[in-house]
């Protein structure tokens, strides 16, 4: 029974770290409630926005909503023509992931610089046909590049969502009726807890996050709750401007939730390849393969314009020598920062599954539902009071903050899935809890535990609002460094790094893949 | 081909072969069905009653060979007629309940072509034959196994199918439950004048049915 009882601590250990991280930091902001001597009415003039505010906050939901949106329905062509072609070349999907990771590593910002730099070729060729330069920049430009970049992400989920799709269950409904009803009455209703948890998540991103705009010269909600704080340094002053952000994520979770119910929650389904066509009309197949091709251009884009920029290997060398202390420091910090949530998340799940997951989806949408920036500014006020995390470990914290229960709940709802009689089968012939959760739970719990540190990984290496305001003094992140690099319009060194990025994504997915594949294929 | 011209009469099946990754599961079979008779597919596990079923129902295409219904071609080695425009039933091994629809959204799903009231009308009386009238407004999930193989039966042959494929469906069920779905699948096939294929292991079974056996063979 030690071994039970140091478990307990572990967890307990766990989910007091998790919870010290994601929620403490916020809490923390309001101890300034006694230093910022406030006037109700200032109080609630910045919880309901007015005026200038209230339009730059409703300006920032329309744009985070339509990339939202415009995510979700590509996400939902593009993966079912995969779906569709999968069933009958089963790796199809794992070569349509690995395209995917060529943009995987890249900030999202980034995505603002290429296309950019795409447009600006274009308008050179225009030039010199005479032709008027196509103005690329404002609203319009930050909506498309938030979607592209995004896009990615919407569309790893959607790709799950219909690998979750039971086989049989579209067998039966092809009986009755025709593809496209079967798409859209049977498999997008299964699939849609994934199709909408990444639209949610997009929106919630686009929503908190101020890089893509800010480089496009748009202001957005996000934007000035850093620069207020940036000009006042009153942290409960930037705690009331959130709260209107932060209401309106958790009523987007929230709404997000009742699709949930009823739909299955089954693992994914790598089963049988079947050889009857599924074939749609033609009107949704041209759709579907010119969303795909946008797919194509959005992975292959960053890639050619990198390359064109960059111009020679001695300087895509000389980048990445220049920036090496920024690169180990990114990829540490991303690295500590997966390995810890994935580990506090393996252990609160591993032994109290049952009593904390009421837990995990409100803390996760607490820690998505805060603004980055917000984060960042708890943690200042946090680091000051505890010595700890005044160092290297604070953008590690960061990263916990916003993403750690993301972990949390992806590895649970991994567990939820999981046949409870597999569990209570191994206790029968292991007497050792111990071998029974390294032995059978581990090992059942590896897609989820490899999804979560994945996620959270990507992540930290994008992170921008939050690790911008907590980085210790002489350190910086790739993601802080190409943001500043951009703002000063060295785009040279810029591309040089974003290179770099892109061929280790691309090689790091391409091994995956490999090893992916092979392991399906092995007998 | 027209949607609503429904396929009736007999099933030819000729020369059909099929493999998995290189293991040849059906090898040249023929076989021929009459119309609104009773057939049986039998054999031991792995010899590709499953996959028959499938490649008939058109979810698989045939490596060789050819599968005709009431006279007319309806899948090759490259081409297959939808599988809802063949006018076939089928009740697979699981419920394969649409989980995010309820028990009446599930069976009224096939039944679009209908007048709603008249649908309506056939899903109670079917639902009321089957006794689970009671879980007629549930989810899939809400139900016991045995009432949602009932359930899948019931949608399977609400439509009113010429063609009904059973793929061993009661396998997993008390014997006096068997019993009534049974009965209840075979008044139904019966009344309609349904051409049904039954898989099965089960020999009381075969005795029940009655009809014409084939054998299937290890290839």
């Amino acid at each position: 029974m030690v071994l039970s009882n140091l478990q307990r601590y572990l967890s307990f250990l766990a989910l007091s770290v998790t919870l010290f991280v994601t929620v403490v930091p916020v809490a923390a902001i309001f101890s300034d409630y006694f230093n910022d001597a406030m006037q109700i009415k200032e109080i609630w003039a910045l919880i309901f926005p007015t005026g200038r505010r209230l339009t730059l906050l409703l300006s920032s939901v329309n744009l985070a909503l339509s990339s939202a949106v415009t995510c979700t329905v590509l996400s939902w062509f593009i993966g079912s023509f995969l779906w569709q072609h999968t069933r009958r070349y089963a790796a199809l999907a794992s070569y349509a992931a690995a395209l995917l990771w060529f943009v995987a590593l890249l900030p999202p910002f980034i995505h603002s610089y290429t296309w950019m730099a795409l447009f600006s070729i274009v308008n050179q060729g225009l030039g010199l046909c005479g032709v008027n330069e196509i103005r690329f920049s404002g609203m319009v430009a930050s909506w498309w590049t938030q979607t592209m970049a995004w896009m990615p992400l919407c569309l790893s989920a959607a790709l799950l969502g219909f690998r979750c799709v039971d086989p049989d269950l579209v067998d039966a409904a092809q009986m009755s009726a025709s593809p496209l009803k079967v798409l859209v009455s049977v498999i997008t209703p299964v699939a849609i807890p994934a199709l909408l948890s990444g639209g949610v998540l997009v929106f919630l991103m686009c929503l908190q996050d101020y890089s893509i705009p800010s480089l496009y010269q748009v202001s957005t909600y996000a934007l000035d709750i850093f620069s207020d704080y940036s000009a006042h340094y009153r942290p409960f002053r930037a705690l009331l401007m959130s709260v209107p952000l932060i209401l309106i994520s958790v009523a987007a979770l929230a709404g997000a939730i009742p699709f949930f119910r009823h739909v299955s929650t089954g693992a994914p389904r790598l089963g049988r390849v079947q050889t009857a066509p599924f074939l749609l009309p033609g009107w949704m197949r041209i759709l579907q393969q010119g969303f795909l091709f946008l797919l194509l251009i959005q992975v292959l884009m960053p890639l050619l314009v990198l390359i064109k920029t960059v111009g020679s290997w001695e300087r895509l060398g000389l980048s990445v020598m220049a920036s090496v202390p920024e690169i180990i420091y990114s990829a540490q910090t991303a690295l500590l920062s997966a390995l810890l949530a994935v580990a506090a998340a393996v252990v609160v799940t591993g032994s109290f599954a049952r009593i904390w997951s009421p837990l995990a989806i409100p803390l996760t949408a607490f820690a998505l539902s805060v603004p980055a920036t917000l984060t960042g500014i708890g943690l200042i006020g946090l680091c000051g009071n505890f010595n700890p995390l005044n160092s290297d470990m604070a953008p590690v914290a960061a990263v916990l903050a916003r993403f750690g229960p993301l972990a949390l709940l992806i590895i649970m709802a991994q567990v939820s899935r999981l046949d409870q009689n597999l569990f209570e089968a191994a206790k029968f012939y292991q007497a050792s809890r111990w071998r029974v959760w390294t032995e059978i739970g581990l090992p059942l719990m590896l897609p989820g535990i490899v999804v979560a540190f994945m996620t959270v990984f990507l992540l930290a290496m994008g992170e921008l609002s939050a690790t911008l305001l907590v980085l210790p003094p002489g350190r910086n992140t790739l993601a802080v460094k190409t943001y500043n690099l951009l703002h000063y319009g060295a785009s040279d060194a810029v591309a040089g790094l974003c290179l770099f990025l892109v061929l280790t994504g691309w090689f790091i997915g391409t091994v995956a893949t490999i090893v992916l594949i092979k392991r399906r294929e092995a007998p | 081909m027209k949607a609503h011209a429904l396929l009736n009469g007999e099933i030819s099946v000729e020369n059909v072969s099929k493999s998995f990754k290189g293991q040849l599961v059906l090898d040249k079979l023929s076989f021929h069905v009459p119309a609104a008779s009773k057939v049986l597919l039998v054999g031991p596990s792995g010899v590709g009653k499953s996959t028959l079923l499938r490649i008939i129902a058109g979810l698989e295409l045939p490596d060789e060979g050819k599968i005709y219904i009431g006279g007319k071609l309806v899948s090759d080695s490259r081409w297959t007629l939808e599988p809802h425009r063949r006018n076939i039933g089928f009740v697979f091994q699981n419920p394969t309940l649409w989980p995010h629809m309820t028990i009446r959204e599930n069976i009224m799903f096939g039944l679009s072509s209908l007048v709603p009231d008249v649908a309506v009308q056939r899903v109670n009386t079917l639902l009321e034959q089957a006794q689970i009238r009671h879980v007629v407004d549930k989810y899939p999930d809400q139900i016991s196994g045995g009432e949602a193989k009932r359930a899948a039966l019931i949608r399977s042959i609400a439509p009113h199918p010429g063609f009904l494929l059973v793929d061993e469906p009661f396998a997993n069920l008390d014997c006096p439950t068997k019993d009534v779905l049974l009965e209840f699948l075979l008044q139904t096939v019966e009344e309609l004048k349904m051409t049904l294929l039954y898989v099965t292991h089960d020999a009381q079974e075969v005795q029940r049915i009655g009809g014409k056996v084939i054998s299937l063979p290890r290839c």
